[in-house]
């Protein structure tokens, strides 16, 4: 007894009558059906993209619906900070005799020592002209 | 053809035509995978369906098959894993009990539509369904379906020690439960 007839010998069980044959055609067209997937149209190809775009426009939608809701806030905000109201503030609530206090006198009067840029460069103007020999009476006829 | 060309062959069809190789390979592959997975779930519709699954992994998987085992042991392995996973499936619904499963062995007649043999053999496939999983595979692997313990190996992802002690225990096993019978 060969190999195969010994394991069919063996073998118990019992199959529906053609099982075998009924299975193989129903596997080769699940196959064949399979392959016509594998070779999808424009929309199937087109799906992923579709999709993204979709998410993108509805993420938009719902960004531009949020700020909606709440840009009213902030313009309402924005009109009440106008310049009456500003003006109020200020004579109202900031306490003048504070802010000075809060200033330290000693850097002021080290500022007022130091010749300002403009004078610095005025002294640089009249040297110059000095230098060139050039009449400033010259130049306004000149103008 | 001896079984190492009969893949060669299936697998060279495949890579030029792989419908055609797919159509090769579950001719030549259906009966010895059906009655792999028959001694693992017993009953015929829940065999059909391990098998279906088992032949669509495989199509879906045949492009990136690397030859790296044989085909014969790849088949055997995705057979093995959709039979265990709806054994399980199946005792989690209560549906699969060893008892069970004993009785329809024992009471079944000659006339069943499901089982051939005599009694005697009712009696023997009752005493493998009463052996630890691992057992009843390797048993039936070695004993039925005659594969070698290498091969059984690449399957089951177990060393050849491990399946040859399995082996001599499932059969001390069977000896002892087919004399107290």
């Amino acid at each position: 007894m060969d190999k195969k007839n010994k394991y069919k010998e063996r073998e118990i069980f019992r199959v529906p009558e053609n099982y075998f044959e009924e299975l193989t055609e129903k596997m080769v067209r699940m196959a064949d059906n399979n392959k016509e997937s594998i070779n999808p149209g424009f929309f199937a190809i087109a799906r992923p993209h579709m999709m993204l775009a979709a998410s993108m426009i509805f993420l938009v939608i719902v960004s531009y619906t949020l700020l909606r809701f709440i840009l009213p806030d902030i313009q309402n905000h924005q009109k009440e900070y106008n310049n009456d109201n500003i003006a109020e503030y200020l004579i109202n609530e900031i306490d003048e005799t504070m802010l000075l206090e809060s200033v330290d006198l000693a850097d002021i009067y080290t500022l007022s020592e130091t010749p300002l840029e403009s004078d610095i460069y005025k002294d640089e103007i009249i040297e110059y002209l000095i230098d060139e020999n050039i009449i400033y009476d010259d130049i306004i006829e000149n103008l | 053809m001896n079984r190492i060309n009969s893949d060669k062959y299936i697998l060279e069809t495949c890579s030029r035509d792989k419908n055609e190789g797919f159509r090769l390979l579950i001719i030549e592959y259906r009966e010895k995978l059906y009655f792999h997975i028959r001694k693992i779930l017993i009953v015929h519709d829940d065999t059909d369906d391990a098998l279906q699954n088992t032949f669509i992994k495989v199509w879906e998987n045949l492009d990136g098959f690397e030859s790296k085992s044989s085909l014969f042991t790849w088949l055997f392995r995705i057979a093995t894993n959709e039979a265990l996973s709806l054994l399980k499936k199946r005792k989690r619904e209560q549906r699969y009990k060893a008892s069970d499963i004993e009785s329809i062995f024992l009471n079944s007649t000659e006339s069943d539509s499901w089982f051939d043999g005599d009694e005697g053999r009712r009696k023997f496939m009752a005493a493998i369904k009463k052996l630890p999983e691992k057992q009843q595979l390797v048993f039936n692997m070695k004993y039925f379906e005659q594969l070698k313990y290498e091969e059984i190996s690449e399957i089951l992802s177990v060393s050849v020690g491990s399946l040859k002690a399995s082996y001599h225990l499932a059969r001390k096993k069977i000896e002892a439960l087919l004399k107290n019978d």
